[in-house]
Parts: C-alpha cells; sequence; structure tokens
C-alpha cells in the first residue's frame, strides 16, 4: 500500500472510531475500515485490568481460607471418626463384642490382639458413629464400665436384641414426657446403654451421632465448666432445678454432642474412656491440665500416626487426646 | 458445524481434568483455573450482560461460585468451562428476573451456541490484545478500554497524534491478522 492510501486509510478508521466510540452514527466505511472497527468494539469490551487483579486476589484470599480449613477440620481426624468416640474397657471382651455386634449391627472395622490373644484394642462402626473397645486384666487401675446413648430407629427390636445377646434390662422401652421412647440395658460388660429415638420425626436430632457417651457427674456444673474450659465444649442444652443443679445438659465437642444429668438414685458416675479427635492436641492437653484434669500421658507421636496425650478430668474419665499428623 | 474455536483436544482435556484434581485438594491450584477462564467467561458474560459492572460483578460471582463447589465438579468429560457458563448463564437468568420481571429478553438461561461463539472470537482478542508490541497494546488499551481521546493519548506517550493515530491502525491491523492465523 502506498503511503497516500495507507495515510487515507488511517484517517478514515480513527473517523470511523470517533464516531463509534461516542456513540455517534458511524460513517460508510470501506470493508477494511469496517473489519477493524468490528475489532476495536470487541477490545471495548475488554475486561478491566484491575477488576481482573482485584477479583483474583479475593479468590487466592478465599481459597488460602478454604485450604486452612480443609487442613485443619478434616484431616487431623482419621476416616470415619468423630470428634467424640466411647473407648469402652473390659476386663473379658467376647461378651461386650456379640453384645454391639448383635443389638446395633456394629461392624468391626480391625482388631488388635495381644500375644496372650486377649483384645488390645478393637473397633466397631456402629451407623454414623464409631465404637472403640479393650480388654484390660480386672486388678489394674483404669477406666471401667460406663455409661452411653445409642439412637435407633426401633428402640423395641434394639432392647429385644440385647436382652438376647446378653445384656440385662435397666428398664423397658418407655415413652418419655421430653419426647422419646426410650429403654435401658447393661450389657456383658456392665455398661449402661440408654437405648432411644424421637417419637416424632427423625429418630434423632440433627447434628446428634448415633453413638454417644451419657455421663453422670457428681456436680455437673462444675464439669461443665471443665469440658468448656478444657475442650472448647459448648453447651446447647441445660435444665436446672430450683437448686440449681443440673438435671440434663448437653455439650457439642467439634462435630459430635456428649451428654450428661447429675448423679441421682440408681445412676452413679460411672468414668469411662473417651477418644476425643481435636485439631491441636497439645492446647488441649494443656488447657485441660490448667482445668484441673490429671495426666496420664503427655502429647506425643505415636508411630501409628497420631500426636496423642492422655488425661483424666475430674470426674475421673479417661481422655485420649488425639490428632493425625502421619496423613 | 461449530465455528470459533476448535474443540479441545483429549491431551487438553486431560491437563484440565489434573488441574482441577489438583484443585480440588489445593485450593490455592485454583489460580491456574482462573488464569485459563477468565477471558473466556468474562467475554460470555459481557455479551449477555452490556453493563459494564454488571458484567464485573456476574464474573465475580461465578468465580467465588466455583472456588466454593468445586469439590462438587465431577468429571463427565464436560470441559470446565460449560461449567463455569452453566453457573453464569443461571445467575444472568436470576439477576435479569431480580431486575425487571417484565423484562425477559436475552435472560434465557441456556447457553446459546452463537453466545459461545462469540465469546470465543472475543475472548481470543482480548488474549491476543496482550500480545501485541507493548506500545500498540498500550493505545489499544487507552483508546478503546479507558476511551480516552487521540489527543490525551498523545500527550501521554509523548508521541504526535498522527503517530497514535498509526499506532492504533497498526494494532487494530495485527489483530486481525492474528486471529486470521490462529483460525487457519
Amino acid at each position: 500500500m502506498n503511503p497516500m492510501a495507507e495515510r487515507d486509510l488511517i484517517q478514515q478508521l480513527d473517523q470511523a472510531l470517533e464516531a463509534m466510540l461516542a456513540g455517534a452514527e458511524t460513517p460508510v466505511m470501506g470493508p477494511e475500515v469496517a473489519a477493524l472497527a468490528r475489532i476495536a468494539a470487541h477490545i471495548r469490551a475488554l475486561p478491566d485490568t484491575e477488576f481482573r487483579a482485584s477479583l483474583k486476589r479475593n479468590l487466592m484470599a478465599e481459597a488460602m481460607e478454604e485450604r486452612k480449613k480443609m487442613t485443619t477440620t478434616v484431616k487431623y481426624m482419621r476416616e470415619g471418626f468423630r470428634t467424640l468416640t466411647p473407648y469402652l474397657h473390659a476386663s473379658s471382651a467376647a461378651g461386650l463384642i456379640d453384645f454391639v455386634k448383635h443389638t446395633f449391627g456394629a461392624e468391626e472395622q480391625f482388631r488388635v490382639p495381644r500375644p496372650d490373644g486377649t483384645v488390645m484394642h478393637a473397633l466397631f462402626k456402629i451407623g454414623d458413629s464409631m465404637l472403640e473397645l479393650a480388654e484390660v486384666p480386672s486388678d489394674l487401675v483404669g477406666p471401667r464400665a460406663t455409661s452411653l446413648c445409642a439412637y435407633v430407629t426401633d428402640v423395641d427390636a434394639a432392647y429385644r436384641r440385647a436382652l438376647e445377646s446378653g445384656a440385662t434390662s435397666l428398664y423397658e422401652p418407655v415413652d418419655r414426657p421430653y419426647g422419646d421412647r426410650e429403654a435401658g440395658v447393661k450389657d456383658p460388660a456392665g455398661n449402661y446403654w440408654f437405648i432411644a429415638r424421637h417419637l416424632s420425626g427423625d429418630y434423632k436430632d440433627p447434628g446428634m451421632q448415633d453413638i454417644a457417651p451419657f455421663l453422670f457427674p457428681r456436680g455437673a456444673a462444675r464439669f461443665l465448666d471443665f469440658l468448656e474450659k478444657a475442650f472448647g465444649a459448648e453447651t446447647i442444652e441445660r435444665h436446672q432445678d430450683a437448686g440449681g443443679a443440673v438435671l440434663h445438659a448437653s455439650v457439642k465437642i467439634g462435630d459430635s454432642i456428649l451428654a450428661m444429668g447429675e448423679a441421682h438414685g440408681q445412676w452413679q458416675p460411672m468414668p469411662g474412656g473417651i477418644h476425643l479427635y481435636l485439631p491441636d492436641v497439645d492446647a488441649a492437653y494443656r488447657r485441660a491440665m490448667e482445668a484441673g484434669a490429671v495426666s496420664i500421658s503427655a502429647p506425643a507421636n505415636q508411630p501409628y500416626g497420631d500426636r496423642y496425650a492422655g488425661v483424666i478430668d475430674p470426674q475421673g474419665n479417661y481422655w485420649y487426646l488425639a490428632s493425625q499428623i502421619g496423613a | 458445524m461449530p465455528r470459533g474455536r476448535p474443540p479441545a483436544t483429549a491431551q487438553e482435556l486431560g491437563d484440565e481434568r489434573l488441574l482441577i484434581e489438583a484443585a480440588k485438594l489445593d485450593p490455592r491450584r485454583f489460580a491456574e483455573l482462573y488464569e485459563n477462564y477468565f477471558e473466556p467467561l468474562y467475554a460470555y458474560v459481557v455479551i449477555r450482560v452490556h453493563d459494564r459492572a454488571d458484567a464485573q460483578d456476574i464474573v465475580a460471582e461465578v468465580f467465588h461460585d466455583a472456588l466454593k463447589n468445586l469439590a462438587r465438579f465431577e468429571w463427565r468429560g464436560v470441559p470446565f468451562s460449560a461449567w463455569l457458563y452453566r453457573i453464569a448463564a443461571n445467575a444472568i437468568a436470576d439477576r435479569a428476573k431480580r431486575v425487571a420481571r417484565e423484562h425477559t429478553v436475552n435472560a434465557l438461561d441456556a447457553v446459546s451456541t452463537d453466545d459461545l461463539e462469540e465469546a470465543e472470537e472475543r475472548a481470543q482478542i482480548f488474549r491476543l490484545v496482550k500480545e501485541l508490541p507493548p506500545d500498540q497494546s498500550r493505545v489499544m488499551m487507552m483508546r478503546f478500554v479507558e476511551e480516552r481521546s487521540i489527543r490525551e493519548i498523545a500527550r501521554e506517550l509523548g508521541r504526535s497524534e498522527g503517530a497514535v493515530k498509526q499506532l492504533q491502525f497498526r494494532g487494530l491491523q495485527n489483530l486481525r491478522d492474528r486471529m486470521g492465523e490462529s483460525d487457519g
């Protein structure tokens, strides 16, 4: 193209673009100018560079938060576990294992025997929860039979199966004024189980796990205070009598619920073992000790890939604090 | 026969899949998805929503949604971009319904092939503008995005008005030629 013709074209193009940018009627254009003006029209819709960069910054900040959540709330717990898992101790495990399998359809995940054949550790899945147990000699100082609640869809059937598998009745299925049908049994190892479901609606509250500790502390108010200080427990339900004694309370720790009622009459403290997964074992151990717990074992990494510490709370419950580190 | 960008190759889809899996495990890798899809998505949205501020709101909404819901994105051989367009189409439809219930024009929540083709073409121009020689690219941005006059640009760049007009011409010509090349 000769320089004159090009200069002409540049001028024509500029006039067309001026008109386009001003929103005025575009002059008659040759095909070349029209093609270039069409590209210019596309460029007008280009994203703002600052917008592109600032949206990316915002997304990355959000991604960092997501990542933090992923590493702190998911991975510290072993697959399938919840924050709280009851850990039962029995001098003989055989009857207890039959009981949980037959009554609740517990699925055995694994079992680690000692050289003498006794069960060092066994893990079961019951509905949305885990249950652990170990055989311990009866003369060893440690946690003993404890009390738990189990939410099931059919209380009467579970109660019947419990008795078939060697449990004894604490009380038969009954409708409670607080809206639950429930029954009580004592399993072959002496643990108390409160088997329940809501009378209407879903069989349990959302957020409630199928198997949960149900404790009878002496001085439940003090115990609630301990749980809050040591493990960040959040009270979600608390009923007191006129004298301030806690008749019934439940707290949320992580993704799980722990329920309790002040020890009275037939229902006396049965401190047991509780396996607690949390993101920071060292901090929880320190807070538990400050709140009056006794140490069983200071935080240390275990060969199976958990950081672990053990404490006994002022009620005598054994807490196994753990955080998965090996993943 | 759809025009515009050729369909993604198996290699590209495989790479995309790996990138999505990586971002699911580490959300910081979402940055790479953002880099790959910002232009086409923006181009698509701006065709449907003519106002720049609205388009920016929707694009931001789509990427935030995509990041939040990435874990739910399941690979079934459909490109990630199709998922983004789908979120965008829904967001545009929602907005249109909110803003003016009586106006349903262009508020259909379907992703139309024509829109996608135009969006692809535009996204290609967005990418090519960045690859132009720096002075041409600068003039393109100042003139058509910031909508500044030839005189203002000349003053800022310390060039004559004639030189700026020539850069404007060369830049557009370059883009037209490069588009022809990548189409071929």
